[in-house]
């Protein structure tokens, strides 16, 4: 069922004894409907694309690259719909739902998918989808915001369980058997003869395996907010509610109020009361399913729930709904020791255990935070380019996506065809036309699940920007990593361009990147191919029409830096040390190679005959961080932090293949050092290869840690990065984690806590929430 | 991963939806019986019991990694009524997707009729073609033509109307100008997988 679509979707559920036929004739219907409509948008999309193949243009990528080829099904580049601040109440308003349905995936074909969609308050809810017609994934509106703006989202998670599987978050299978899925892990393949389900979760165990996957929530990644409460709270677990009621104007009255609820008693009372009840009422149907199937009674939310507020905290099981709600930190108002810096952030759902099949569905947007201050980031560069107050059609947001219904359920083979490519704004190969000299701001976000494919890489001006278009006239300024604007000398120097940083500007999963971009002068097709994922095609880039005369491509003179985002001074011997670090990203002890490892057979078993079309079945890697996996030794505190702290922290990646991108959320930290072990000799130990800036160094929230190399005596040399961090402003317990978000599901994430100095350690431990 | 919905009517009488999936999916059962007493049990591959109180929750593999049908016994717990059995088939096969079969075309002669040319195969007929556009370049690569269409003196057959028709979607014809073909093609199958593909001939 369609969320957007109600009457296609009851059309198919409803279908009973002898309805094969009629259960197929919603696609039929389409069919036919897309064989008239097909045609005319056949003849349309000639009429179109023909603009931009003229006989007289050439479809040759400028001097030095090789011909372009044409782009016949490319759609022309859009940007996802906003919801934009209001500048006049200082906020950002606005609702976003996760619904579910039918949807098409380009190339793929029509999935059950879970989507964002949203709506701004000033805007009109999105129109249904007419019947019968299979809406397109998207990722979810972008945000728009300017600092001291509060936000105010009202998240609704309308989700239908009844079109996926593995839908809630309780844990009664942890000695399994039984499995079951809606109990425990989700689960794949045959059973062997010990009752364990061969494919997945194999060796995984509760809560790091892939499970609840209709539960969500939203991460602000990139914000400085509290991470409790109603900021950018990764720990509450919204539990999906088709048919759950209009809480809008519960959230709406709230944040008329303009005060931000810092404890759970300051919320909406009948807020609480119905959640409290629709919570119990959930415990209650899942003890009666576990009883119907012989299963133990799940652990009570409700219970916990109130475990938390008896201590003070925020519950963290919810039905239906939740509102987020601060104020983006404006560090010139005096009243935060950090800011918020402007720039091009993202949002995405974060459920432990859901966060890599969340990305796969799509569900993320970009969060982009403005700062139109004289001098400032966005106003330096709209005012070079006389843009006005706002960006218009100069500015290109691309959220990179895969999307793919289904989890890889560690079957390397068995992936689907939507993991393999990457879309733009839900299109496959989009096509961005400029004139001549014009030059836009393209803010990318890598929105991918952040495994192989989704890498995104750039690479150097002088090693391939996006492969083919290099060489091809187009010029390149980069002016902010991760949402945090290049100080002056770095934006002069372009240390990812120039390839300063080792393999040029690579995205992974979670990292973006701002660049203002000069179309070259000569007319023609450019395809910018991605250098990483196998060389594929992501965009095009049409140039056409009357040239842009634009006497200097780049402002001349960059924003200066905030205050708050000057280098950190390097910690003293007052400043308390992360008594955690290295932070260690490994698996199993001595394990240094992916894919599934078969324990030997005892000495008296013949060594099984397998066929050898079938791949072969073993304990996949367990994905930890400094020896266990998120949770194992119970609910504590992996990293604790003092308020104020200045620390630096040590990253090392025990891995050999995957490149682990550490994020850690509610600070940015800065780049100090990056270690990356090399073997240009293999009868030799490796050599490390290091970037060691003096100063300037990179603000970033995502990194990617270089995979380890061996030693001919099988010595691991970890990759390693030294980062600089500190902790202003907000008190709190949060996450840091793998942005390949199939590892952060599978038990490579820590749980982080900030506590007031004076009560460090001593409130390391308290009260420490779940995150199942 | 594809859902296989388990119907059961106010008679007792059970069906499978028909769903066919290729050896690199998950399949689920869902049981979407309306009086939620009974649930499935895939006996066959013995992934049960599993309640589903119109939700869908277990899944399997795909049975071999090899192309073929194969069947399903399902048994419903009816509670005090004892199990009913029914049937299904999967349809297994590298070629239950749509795919292309080559991007790059075998060079061709202008004035010489090609060879009928399979450019799709697999997923399930009967073929929706969306878009079907094409444009042809001389060695500069300056266009010479373009518009709808696989190219001038060129045509694509969409002939395989039942399940079972493997011929795909071909070409065939005779190119009327010399340069560089270039054609792309939006198709679904029946059961709405989607593949949108470009395709290269040089005609000299």
């Amino acid at each position: 069922m369609n969320n957007d679509n109600l009457t296609h979707g009851l059309s198919n559920h409803q279908t009973k004894r002898g309805a094969r036929g009629r259960a197929l004739r919603p696609a039929l219907r389409r069919h036919l409907t897309g064989k008239v409509i097909g045609f005319a948008a056949a003849l349309a999309a000639a009429a179109a694309i023909s603009l931009s193949l003229l006989p007289t243009t050439p479809a040759v990528a400028g001097a030095g690259a090789p011909p372009a080829p044409p782009q016949l099904l490319s759609d022309p580049f859009a940007n996802p719909p906003e919801i934009r601040y209001d500048a006049a109440r200082k906020r950002l308003r606005g609702v976003l739902q996760i619904v579910s349905g039918k949807y098409r995936i380009p190339n793929v074909g029509d999935e059950n998918m879970r989507q964002y969609r949203g709506w701004g308050a000033s805007q009109p809810q999105p129109t249904p989808a007419p019947t019968g017609s299979v809406p397109g994934v998207s990722p979810g509106p972008t945000l728009r915001a300017r600092l001291g703006d509060q936000m105010q989202i009202s998240f609704l998670n309308k989700a239908d369980n009844s079109q996926f599987s593995y839908t809630t978050n309780n844990e009664s299978t942890k000695d399994d058997p039984p499995g079951r899925s809606n109990f425990g892990c989700d689960t794949a393949g045959l059973r062997d003869a010990s009752g364990k389900f061969q494919v997945y979760p194999a060796s995984d165990k509760f809560p790091n395996c892939f499970h609840g996957s209709s539960t969500a929530n939203v991460h602000y990644h990139g914000t400085h907010a509290s991470p409790d409460g109603v900021g950018d709270n990764v720990l509450v677990m919204v539990i999906p509610d088709p048919k759950q009621r209009d809480w809008t104007p519960i959230f709406n009255q709230m944040f008329d109020s303009g005060k931000v609820p810092q404890k759970w008693s300051d919320m909406p009372q009948s807020f609480r009361d119905e959640q409290m009840a629709l919570i119990v009422k959930n415990d209650a149907e899942a003890r009666a399913e576990a009883a119907k199937n012989n299963l133990r009674a799940p652990s009570s939310l409700a219970e916990k729930n109130e475990e938390l507020i008896a201590a003070g905290q925020w519950p963290q099981y919810f039905y239906g709904a939740f509102p987020n709600f601060w104020e983006i930190p404006d560090y010139d108002s005096g009243n935060y020791k950090a800011g918020q810096a402007p720039g091009t952030h993202w949002y995405h759902a974060h459920k432990h255990g859901s966060t890599s099949l969340h990305i796969l569905n799509g569900l993320a947007g970009a969060f982009i935070i403005e700062s139109n201050r004289e001098g400032g980031y966005d106003h330096v560069i709209r005012k070079f380019y006389g843009w006005g107050d706002s960006y218009g059609d100069h500015e290109k947001i691309f959220v990179f996506q895969q999307y793919d219904p289904n989890n890889n359920l560690e079957r390397g083979t068995n992936r689907g065809k939507g993991i393999k490519q990457v879309l733009i704004n839900g299109k496959l190969t989009p096509t961005i036309t400029m004139r001549p000299g014009e030059v836009q701001l393209w803010r990318f976000v890598n929105a991918t699940e952040g495994n192989a494919q989704g890498v995104i890489t750039a690479g150097t001006t002088t090693g391939g920007l996006f492969m083919l278009s290099n060489n091809a006239g187009f010029q390149y300024k980069q002016t902010a990593m991760d949402g945090v604007q290049f100080s002056p000398d770095n934006y002069a120097s372009q240390p990812y361009l120039s390839g300063t940083v080792r393999g040029g500007l690579v995205l992974a999963g979670g990292n973006r990147a701002d660049l203002l971009v000069q179309a070259p002068a000569k007319p023609g097709t450019y395809q910018f191919k991605n250098g990483g994922g196998g060389n594929a095609t992501l965009f095009y880039v049409t140039v056409a029409g009357a040239a842009v005369n634009q006497p200097a491509p780049f402002p001349t003179t960059w924003a200066t830096l905030p205050k708050f985002l000057e280098d950190l001074r390097p910690p003293g011997p007052n400043d308390i040390p992360n008594p955690n670090s290295p932070v260690k990203f490994q698996w199993e002890q001595g394990r240094t190679t992916t894919g599934r490892i078969f324990p030997p057979p005892p000495a008296t078993t013949p060594t099984p005959v397998r066929n050898p079309s079938t791949p072969p079945l073993g304990d996949p890697p367990h994905f930890m961080i400094n020896n266990k996996q998120f949770g194992e030794t119970g609910d504590i505190v992996d990293q604790c932090m003092p308020l104020d702290g200045l620390q630096d922290w040590v990253l090392e990646n025990y891995t050999k293949g995957p490149a682990h991108p550490f994020h850690i959320h509610i600070n940015p930290f800065q780049v100090l050092k990056i270690e990356t072990p090399t073997v240009p000799d293999p009868t030799k130990p490796p050599v490390y290869v290091t970037y060691t800036p003096p100063n300037n160094y990179i603000w970033q929230d995502v990194i990617a840690i270089p995979s380890a190399q061996l030693a001919p005596d099988g010595t691991v040399s970890p990759g390693r990065i030294t980062i600089r961090q500190t902790y202003k402003d907000f008190v709190g317990t949060y996450v840091l984690h793998c942005h390949i978000l199939a590892h952060e599901d599978r038990g490579m994430m820590q749980l982080v806590r900030v506590v007031p100095l004076n009560n460090y350690p001593m409130g390391c431990q308290n009260n420490v929430p779940a995150h199942h | 991963m594809k859902i296989i919905n388990i119907n059961r009517d106010a008679t007792g009488t059970v069906t499978f939806d028909e769903v066919s999936i290729d050896t690199t999916e998950n399949v689920c059962f869902a049981n979407l019986d309306p009086q939620e007493a009974h649930w499935p049990d895939i006996a066959s591959n013995q992934v049960g019991p599993y309640k589903s109180a119109n939700s869908s929750e277990c899944v399997i593999q795909a049975p071999s990694p090899l192309p073929g049908k194969f069947s399903y016994q399902c048994k419903l717990h009816a509670g005090e009524s004892g199990v009913i059995n029914v049937f299904a088939q999967l349809a297994v096969g590298k070629d239950a997707q749509v795919n292309k079969v080559a991007g790059q075309m075998a060079n061709a002669t202008q004035g010489a009729p090609i060879p009928v040319s399979q450019v799709v195969q697999g997923g399930k007929p009967p073929y929706t073609i969306n878009r079907q556009l094409f444009q042809v370049t001389d060695g500069s690569g300056n266009v010479i033509q373009s518009g709808s269409g696989v190219g001038p003196g060129l045509q694509l057959n969409n002939n395989a109307t039942t399940p079972d028709d493997t011929t795909g979607i071909t070409v065939s014809g005779t190119p009327s100008l010399s340069g560089t073909y270039t054609f792309a093609l939006d198709v679904d199958d029946s059961m709405g997988r989607n593949l949108q593909q470009q395709y290269t001939m040089v005609v000299a």
